[in-house]
C-alpha cells in the first residue's frame, strides 16, 4: 500500500558548487506528524521549497499527493497550508482582506472556523498586518494557512523567534490538525522539545543529507547513553557498531550507542566490558550524537 | 572621521560600480570624440550619443538618490542600514550629495566645453548647473520622511516642471547665465539642507506617517462582510489591482489636477488650423497652453505605464536573489494564470486611468474660446466656450478620428503597461537592459544595411525604405516564429492550456485587429504621401504598415512571460 502524501526519491540541490541535499529519499505518510531537525544551513527548507515546487529537481523526483508540485501547482498547492519563518505576508492588506482573499483560492475554506481562528487569536480583523508585531502576523499567517483544512500542513521554522504563547498557538494548530483524520504535518524547528511534544516521525538532516527518518519511539528506544567497565584499562577509546562516540578513559568508557541493547552487550563482552549504567536519552541529546557523528 | 567618509562613499561605490564605470566611461569617451571629431559628425550619431547621454544622466539619478524604499513610500528612502554606521547624519547626507553634484557637474560642464570646442555655441554653466540641482532636489526629496504615501512622486514631477519650466522662462526672457547659476544653487542649497533634516529625522525613528497615525487612533470596531470571490483568478485579480493597479490611476488624477495650474494664468487663445478653416474661412480658438500641452498629457499616460510596467514596482520579487516572495510563488494558481491575473488588473487599470483622463478633461471644454476669420485675420468672437466653438467643426470624421487617437492611447497605455513583465517576472535584471539594447542594434543594423544597399551611399530615400520594409517584413517573421516556438514549448510543459489559448488567441487577434485597423485610420494621410513620394506602391506601403504594427504588438513578450514566470517561480533560493 502506497498512502505517502510525500514521496522524495534520491532528490540532489546544487547552488553553485554547494551541495544544499544530497541524493535525498524521505517518504512522508498520511495522517502523521513529521519533525524535520537539523542546524542552520542542513538543507530544511530547501526541502520544503521542492516539496512547495518552489524549487525544480535537479536529479531525483519529487511527488506530492503523486502529483509533480512543479508541474501542477495549481492542485497540489490547493491541499497544502504554508507557513514560513519569514511570514513574508502582504504587509498592505489588512486581516480581513488577507482572509478574504485566501478564501477565494481554496473551495473548502471555513469562513466559520477562521472566524474562530480569529478570536482565538485575538486578532483586530479591521488591523493591517504591516502594523501587526511579529507574532500577531505569524497568527494572521497560521490562521489562512489552517482555515481551510489543508490535507497536508507545512512549517517551515514557524516558531522561531516567537515568544512563548505564540509557540503554543502553533503547537496547538498541529496538534488539532492531527485531530482531523488523515490530515499530515510536516514541521521544521530547531525547538526540539516541541518536535518531541507532537511529532511522529522525525527525520535529522546534516548538510543535505538526511542522518536518520523513523518514528520518534523507535528513536527514543534505540538511543541509550551506556557506561561500560573494562577489565583493563584502555588507551584508546573501544570501537562498537552503532556507537555515536565515546568520552572516558582508564577502564571507565561512555558511549551515545544507536542500535539494539543485545548488539551492545555482545560486543561488550567481546572487548571484556561490562554494562554498568545505562539512559535514556533526550530529542536533544540524540540530535548532538548523531549530528556530531556525521 | 575620515574613514566614516571613506565607508559612505566606498557603500554607494559597491553598490553601483559596474554601472558607474560603464557610465563615467561612456560620458569621458563621448566628451574627447566630441571635442576632437564633433565638426565632422552627423547629425545622426551626435542624436544617439546625446541619447545615450541622457539615459546615463538619469543613471546616475538612480544612484546618487541611493534609494532603499519603493518610491510610493511614506518613510525616508535613505538606505536605513547606514543608519547605524558610526558617522554624523551630516556625513551620511553630505558624501553622497557632495559626489552626486560634483560628478554631475564636471561631466556636463567637460561635455558642454568639449561640444564648444568643436564649434557648438553650447551655454557652459546653467546645464550642469540644472542637471545637478535637479539631482540634489531629487535627494532631498527622496530622503525626507514626508509621512504622505506618493509624496515622493508627486514632488518630483512638480520639482521637474518648476526646474525646466523655470529655466525655459528664464532664458526665453534673456536673464543672464550667472543670474540663473545663481538660482539654481539657491535650490540646491536648499536642497541640501532639506535632505540634511530629513535624514536626521529618519535617523531619529521620526518617520510615521499619516497611515500610521490613522491606524493608531482607530478603535477596533467590527469588519463588514463583503462578498466572497468567485474564484482564485478574481481573488488574483483583486491582488494586482490593490498591489499594482491604483499607481497608474493615482498619476493620470495628479497629472490632471498639475495641468490645470498654468491655466490659471495662461489666458491667451490661439487658432486650430487642423479643425478649419470652414467654407467662410472661420476657424476655432482655443487656450494656447491646452492646445500645446493636452496632447502631451495624454502622451504621458502611455509613458508612466512603461515606467511602471517596466521595474517601478517590484514588489512581487525580493530585492536580493530576485526570486519570488513565498507568499506570491505558493499562491495556488498555475503559472499562466499568475500571469493572466496580471495582464486582466493591468487593463482594469488601465481603463480607470484613461477614465479619470477623460473626466478631468471635461472641464476644458467649458474653457474660454473663440473663432476667427483667418482670411480677413479678424476675431469673430473671444468670450465664448470651447464646446460651442468647436461643436460646428466636430462632424463624424473628427469624431472618429478622436475617438480612434483616445483608442490606440489607451491601447498603448495597456501595452505598454504589460511588454514589461517578461523581464520583469524572470527574475533576471541584465534582461531588463539586454534586450532594448539587442533590440536598438538590430535596428541600427538594418539602417547600416539599407545604407550599404543604397547605390548612391544612403541618399536614395526608395532604396532606404525598401530596406527598412525588408527588415520590417524580417523582424515580424521573426516574431512569429519565435511565438510559434514559444506556444508549442508552453503547450508541451502544460503552460498553457488550450482552452487559456484559445481565449488568449481570441483575445489577441482582435486587439491587434482593433489596433491595426486604429492605426491605419490614423496614418491614412502618411500612407498616401509616401505613395504619391514613389516609395512604394499602396500595396507595399500599407502591407508594411501592417506589418509594422504587429509587430509592435506585445505578442511575443506576453507569451515570454508565463514561461519566465515558470522558470522563476521553480528556482527560489
Amino acid at each position: 500500500m502506497n498512502d505517502a502524501v510525500i514521496e522524495i526519491s534520491n532528490l540532489t540541490r546544487r547552488f553553485g558548487s554547494k551541495k544544499a541535499l544530497d541524493d535525498v529519499s524521505l517518504s512522508v505518510p498520511a495522517g502523521i506528524v513529521m519533525g524535520l531537525v537539523g542546524e542552520n544551513g542542513a538543507g530544511k527548507t530547501t526541502l520544503i521549497k521542492h516539496i512547495l515546487g518552489l524549487l525544480r529537481a535537479q536529479t531525483g523526483s519529487v511527488r506530492v499527493f503523486g502529483k509533480d508540485p512543479v508541474l501542477e501547482p495549481e492542485s497540489v498547492l490547493s491541499q497544502i497550508g504554508y507557513l514560513s519563518e519569514e511570514g513574508d505576508l502582504p504587509l498592505w492588506m489588512r486581516v480581513h482582506e488577507l482572509m478574504r482573499y485566501a478564501a477565494g483560492f481554496y473551495p473548502t475554506w471555513d469562513e466559520n472556523y477562521a472566524r474562530q481562528l480569529l478570536q482565538e487569536f485575538n486578532l483586530d480583523a479591521s488591523a493591517k498586518l504591516s502594523r501587526l508585531s511579529k507574532g500577531q502576523r505569524s497568527r494572521a499567517g497560521l490562521l489562512v494557512a489552517m482555515a481551510y483544512r489543508p490535507k497536508l500542513l507545512l512549517l517551515d521554522e514557524p516558531s522561531s523567534g516567537l515568544d512563548p504563547i505564540v509557540r503554543r498557538d502553533i503547537l496547538g494548530a498541529i496538534i488539532r490538525t492531527i485531530a482531523d483524520d488523515g490530515r499530515t504535518v510536516l514541521f521544521s524547528s530547531h525547538l526540539l522539545t516541541e518536535v518531541e511534544r507532537v511529532s511522529d516521525r522525525i527525520a535529522i538532516v546534516k548538510s543535505g543529507r538526511i542522518l536518520l527518518s523513523d518514528s520518534l519511539e523507535n528513536v527514543m528506544e534505540r538511543h541509550l547513553r551506556v557506561t561500560l567497565v573494562f577489565d583493563e584499562p584502555r588507551a584508546t577509546a573501544p570501537e562498537i557498531e552503532g556507537s555515536l562516540g565515546w568520552t572516558g578513559s582508564g577502564r571507565e568508557w561512555s558511549t551515545t550507542f544507536c542500535g539494539q541493547v543485545g548488539h551492545l552487550e555482545a560486543s561488550a563482552a567481546v572487548l571484556g566490558a561490562r554494562i554498568v549504567d545505562r539512559n535514556a536519552l533526550s530529542l536533544d541529546e540524540i540530535f548532538v550524537a548523531q549530528v556530531g557523528a556525521a | 572621521m575620515r574613514r566614516g567618509v571613506e565607508s559612505v562613499a566606498f557603500a554607494l561605490w559597491q553598490r553601483n560600480r559596474i554601472g558607474l564605470w560603464i557610465v563615467l566611461g561612456y560620458w569621458a569617451a563621448f566628451s574627447a570624440s566630441l571635442g576632437l571629431f564633433g565638426r565632422r559628425a552627423s547629425a545622426e550619431a551626435l542624436a544617439i550619443g546625446i541619447l545615450f547621454v541622457l539615459l546615463s544622466y538619469l543613471f546616475l539619478v538612480a544612484v546618487f538618490i541611493h534609494q532603499d524604499s519603493d518610491v510610493a513610500a511614506a518613510r525616508s528612502s535613505y538606505p536605513s542600514y547606514m543608519f547605524t554606521l558610526p558617522v554624523k547624519t551630516s556625513r551620511l547626507v553630505l558624501v553622497p550629495m557632495i559626489l552626486g553634484t560634483v560628478i554631475v557637474f564636471a561631466f556636463c560642464f567637460v561635455l558642454a566645453a568639449s561640444a564648444r570646442h568643436s564649434g557648438a555655441n553650447i551655454p557652459l554653466f546653467w546645464p550642469a548647473a540644472l542637471a545637478t540641482t535637479f539631482i540634489a532636489a531629487l535627494q532631498a526629496i527622496f530622503w525626507f520622511p514626508w509621512g504622505v504615501p506618493y509624496a515622493k512622486l508627486v514632488l518630483t514631477m512638480a520639482v521637474i516642471a518648476l526646474l525646466s519650466t523655470g529655466t525655459g522662462v528664464a532664458l526665453n526672457a534673456s536673464v543672464p547665465e550667472w543670474a540663473i547659476c545663481s538660482a539654481l544653487s539657491a535650490i540646491a542649497g536648499a536642497s541640501y539642507m532639506t535632505a540634511y533634516l530629513g535624514v536626521a529625522r529618519a535617523r531619529r525613528g521620526e518617520n510615521r506617517d499619516i497611515v500610521s497615525i490613522r491606524e493608531s487612533a482607530r478603535v477596533r470596531r467590527p469588519v463588514k462582510a463583503k462578498a466572497a470571490f468567485r474564484s482564485a483568478t478574481q481573488a488574483q485579480v483583486w491582488y494586482e489591482l490593490r498591489q499594482h493597479g491604483i499607481l497608474l490611476p493615482a498619476i493620470a488624477a495628479i497629472l490632471c489636477g498639475l495641468f490645470y495650474i498654468p491655466t490659471v494664468w495662461d489666458t491667451t487663445i490661439s487658432p486650430i488650423y487642423g479643425l478649419g478653416p470652414d467654407a467662410e474661412g472661420k476657424v476655432p480658438l482655443i487656450s494656447t497652453y491646452v492646445m500645446a500641452y493636452y496632447p502631451a498629457l495624454l502622451m504621458l499616460l502611455p509613458c508612466a505605464a512603461w515606467v511602471i510596467g517596466c521595474g517601478l514596482k517590484r514588489s512581487d520579487v525580493k530585492r536580493g536573489d530576485r526570486t519570488f516572495q513565498l507568499f506570491y510563488g505558493t499562491r495556488p494558481m498555475s503559472d499562466a494564470d499568475l500571469v493572466g491575473a496580471k495582464l486582466k488588473a493591468t487593463a482594469i487599470s488601465t481603463l480607470c486611468a484613461w477614465a479619470i483622463v477623460l473626466v478631468f478633461s471635461l472641464p476644458i471644454l467649458n474653457m474660454r474660446g473663440g473663432s476667427m476669420n483667418i482670411r480677413t485675420n479678424m476675431f469673430l468672437s473671444q468670450d465664448d466656450r470651447i464646446h460651442s466653438v468647436l461643436a460646428p467643426f466636430l462632424d463624424r470624421q473628427v469624431l472618429l478620428l478622436g475617438f480612434s487617437a483616445v483608442l490606440l492611447l489607451a491601447l498603448m497605455t495597456w501595452r505598454n503597461y504589460a511588454i514589461g513583465f517578461w523581464t520583469e517576472l524572470s527574475g533576471k535584471l541584465w534582461l531588463r537592459y539586454a534586450y532594448p539594447i539587442a533590440f536598438g542594434i538590430g535596428y541600427a543594423l538594418i539602417v547600416v544595411w539599407g545604407t550599404q544597399r543604397s547605390p548612391d551611399g544612403g541618399h536614395s530615400t526608395a532604396t532606404m525604405f525598401e530596406t527598412i520594409f525588408i527588415g520590417i517584413w524580417i523582424a515580424l517573421l521573426a516574431k512569429l516564429a519565435i511565438s510559434v516556438w514559444l506556444v508549442v514549448k508552453e503547450k508541451r510543459t502544460g503552460l498553457l492550456r488550450p482552452s487559456a489559448l484559445a481565449w488568449s488567441g481570441a483575445f489577441f487577434v482582435t486587439g491587434a485587429a482593433v489596433f491595426v485597423a486604429t492605426l491605419l485610420l490614423l496614418s491614412q494621410s502618411l500612407r498616401q504621401s509616401m505613395v504619391s513620394a514613389q516609395i512604394g506602391s499602396p500595396l507595399v506601403v500599407d502591407s508594411t504598415a501592417i506589418a509594422l504594427f504587429l509587430l509592435w504588438t506585445p505578442l511575443t513578450r506576453i507569451l515570454a512571460a508565463p514561461l519566465m514566470l515558470s522558470i522563476n517561480r521553480h528556482r527560489s533560493r
